[in-house]
């Protein structure tokens, strides 16, 4: 059974070495079609894995191998441990399989760019560091499967390197990235301080007898990189931009994986967690505080990859909101069935951009349902399961959140549980805004004239893009059973064994009442979207809100965090520099003769370069006085 | 009188002494490169003597490894010298210093 984890984070590293190392000997088009292999085979592995895992009785179902040593240093040690349990085999199959889908889409997204093997190898890449960061087994080993994740994130979000826009963002996601992974490794330094080890085993075990004070702060600077990862407040600001990358890629490293690590992370130390009460309900209220900011910011965005981009964000808030209740169970749930709907949202939007020639812009849109009949139904899907209408997939895990404020009960969980339903109200605001603007009204002039030429000469899109949709949707259509309220149990069962503190389960009353709740409100969202975006007559390209321009500018400027963080960081680094230039470097050095190092360290070389007189023989000679003066120093000492 | 330590290592050193006076003066790579071969057949014989003197074999075994090294450099060097030669360079060590700094 580990053999095939292993096997199964072996592949695609594997296969992004041989993509490099083939490079350009292999076929174009066979790149992806080898990537996604790699990637069938991984799936396969994690699948037979899981079941095996299944079979297992309860007590036996954690997992830990240690395949070597890499690391000592007196009695700390770090192993390249695989920690495998119930948590893992569900992250092992939502990387692995909706990866699988994602490569396949991509053979077709990527046809005709002069860099696919490139774009496949780091896709591969990619995968292999996001297993890497789920299946460790050891902080130590997160933090590098951590950090792989950013790297590969940089690379693809500046995939298409010609674009400046594309370099700046992959820079800022990075630069937003190591602020967290500095969070991450202090929270790991201080477990070590205080555990004497990094080895999960050891820090839950250890994470009860640490003092409230200590767990609190170490929970806190985990936080720290779980918010950047997922880019929740205050460092979300990169995801946004992160659209600059192929639309694969916002639809798996920012919508199906990699932004979901950080609701991993602390879905996996819930240990550590729950010794630290401080630590989750700052959890909730940044979930709570995020969700709402991201939904009223989708409101207003124009661009189709941003406003799923800040869903995205909004969603991973109630993942967020769900493990800081302590409702482990439900924002893992939450996070199976979003990268289902959510992947699916990105790769219709990609089938739209495609069919329009990269056009973006959703007011250059409209009217594509007659066009793209097939697209607009698994999008509808799709849209419907996010606004978490039954009895798709995203209402089952979104209730499954929302009641477990309910049972939890606290003052803060009933801001989360009110907070909740808003955010249901403009998810449903939001998400159909798009679908009206994109696919119903009348079309715009660009989108007539692109679109139907484009269909008629290629269909809606090429099958390999086609069909990792249908499978999407399907999945967005029912992967939410595994979880009805009153019948059936499979996933809080599933994962119950992961919190030895237990988790928070609502009763079936309080899912169904709260079903009932955000049907409505998600049903009155999109109704208000159809009241806004349908009519003809005014075309409402924008969501105004009341008279006033102050909330429209604040939206606009996604509420004036990029603003804030360079009028904060940015503009007094310029003026420190400015400064130093100015009053400091040039009074203090500028009276030296301006090459004067330059000159004597070109004057130094020419000298010493005199022995390189390329002679073999004076090469020789040299060494062997060399050796005779060391055995004479040798024999003088000895004497 | 039986053949002891200080023969041995008196042999070697004369070896190792004509191989490095060749390697210095000679000009020709051929002969630098057997005089080289010289040089590192009497360290195997200090090896191979101490190895006898001491009882273990391990000063054995680096004789052999040295071997099989010198047999590699040998190959490496012969072939630049067959190389030059087809392409009628002049086989002069003091003639070949493109690498001068």
């Amino acid at each position: 059974m580990t053999g095939l984890v292993w096997t199964a984070l072996a592949l695609p590293l594997a296969g992004a070495v041989l993509l490099a190392v083939l490079g350009t000997r292999l076929p174009a088009r066979g790149a992806g079609w080898l990537a996604s292999l790699v990637m069938l085979a991984a799936f396969a592995c994690s699948a037979i894995a899981t079941v095996m895992l299944a079979t297992r009785p309860h007590e036996e179902r954690a997992v830990v191998q240690t395949a070597w040593t890499w690391l000592t240093a007196g009695s700390f040690q770090v192993g390249l441990d695989i920690w495998f349990d119930e948590l893992t085999a569900v992250m092992l199959l939502v990387v692995t399989g909706i990866g699988f889908l994602i490569h396949v889409y991509s053979i077709g997204y990527m046809k005709g760019d002069e860099q696919e093997r490139r774009f496949f190898a780091y896709l591969n890449l990619f995968v292999f560091s996001m297993l890497l960061l789920v299946v460790a087994g050891d902080l130590v080993l997160l933090l590098a499967g951590w950090g792989l994740v950013g790297l590969s994130s940089y690379l693809l979000i500046g995939f298409w390197h010609q674009k400046p826009s594309a370099i700046k963002a992959a820079k800022k996601a990075f630069v937003m990235n190591a602020i967290g992974d500095v969070g991450l490794a202090l929270g790991i330094f201080l477990l070590f301080i205080e555990l004497g080890t990094t080895a999960y085993q050891g820090v839950f075990a250890g994470a009860a007898s640490l003092d409230s004070w200590t767990a609190t702060a170490a929970a806190l600077l985990l936080l720290v990189g779980a918010l950047a990862k997922s880019a929740q407040l205050p460092l979300h600001t990169w995801l946004p931009d992160a659209m600059e990358g192929p639309t694969p890629v916002s639809a798996l490293i920012h919508a199906a994986t990699m932004v979901t690590a950080g609701v991993y992370l602390i879905a996996r130390m819930n240990p550590l967690f729950h010794a630290a009460p401080y630590a989750l309900e700052t959890i909730v209220v940044i979930g709570v505080l995020g969700l709402l900011m991201a939904g009223a910011i989708a409101l207003v965005q124009t661009d189709i990859k941003r406003i799923i981009a800040f869903s995205t964000m909004s969603q991973i808030a109630y993942m967020f909101v769900g493990v800081g209740l302590g409702a482990y169970w439900a924002g893992i749930f939450h996070l199976f069935t979003h990268a289902f709907f959510k992947a699916l949202l990105f790769m219709g939007a990609g089938i739209v951009i495609h069919a329009l020639h990269g056009e973006q812009d959703v007011r250059n849109m409209g009217g594509l349902r007659s066009v793209m009949p097939k697209t607009y139904f698994c999008m509808l899907i799709g849209a419907l399961a996010l606004v978490g209408i039954f009895p798709l997939s995203g209402g089952f895990s979104k209730d499954a959140i929302l009641s477990s404020a309910l049972e939890v009960g606290t003052p803060l969980a009933w801001v989360a549980y009110i907070g909740g339903l808003v955010g249901a109200l403009l998810t449903g605001i939001y998400t159909f805004r798009l679908m009206f603007l994109v696919f119903h009204r009348r079309m715009s002039p660009y989108a007539e004239a692109v679109a139907p030429k484009a269909v008629k000469h290629h269909g809606e899109g090429p099958s390999s893009m086609l069909w990792p949709v249908y499978i999407l949707t399907l999945g967005a259509a029912v992967v939410g059973f595994l979880q009805i309220p009153g019948l059936t149990h499979v996933f809080f069962d599933w994962l119950e064994p992961i919190a030895p503190a237990g988790m928070v389960e609502p009763s079936a009353v309080q899912e169904w009442l709260t079903t009932l709740i955000a049907v409505s409100i998600g049903v009155a969202g999109i109704a208000i979207a159809g009241h806004l975006y349908l009519r003809e007559n005014d075309a409402p390209e924008r969501m105004r809100l009341g008279r006033g321009r102050l909330i429209d500018h604040a939206l606009e400027h996604r509420l004036y965090w990029d603003d804030l963080y360079e009028v904060a960081f940015e503009r007094p680094a310029q003026w420190l520099a400015a400064f130093l230039r100015r009053d400091v470097d040039r009074p203090v050095a500028g009276w030296l003769p301006t090459d004067g190092l330059g000159t004597l360290t070109a004057f130094l070389g020419r000298s010493i370069s005199v022995i390189e007189n390329g002679v073999v023989r004076s090469y020789a000679l040299v060494i062997a006085l060399g050796v005779a003066g060391l055995l004479l120093a040798l024999l003088v000492r000895a004497a | 009188m039986s053949v002891g330590l200080p023969f041995y290592l008196s042999v070697s050193a004369i070896l190792f002494a004509i191989g490095l006076v060749g390697v210095l003066l000679r000009r020709s790579p051929l002969t630098t490169l057997l005089s080289l071969e010289v040089m590192l057949n009497s360290v195997n014989l200090t090896l191979v003597a101490f190895s006898r003197q001491v009882g273990g074999s391990d000063g054995q075994v680096f004789a052999l490894v040295v071997m099989g090294i010198a047999a590699a450099e040998v190959v490496v060097g012969l072939g630049l010298v067959v190389a030059m030669t087809r392409r009628e360079m002049v086989l002069d060590t003091d003639e070949l210093r493109s690498m001068s700094g």
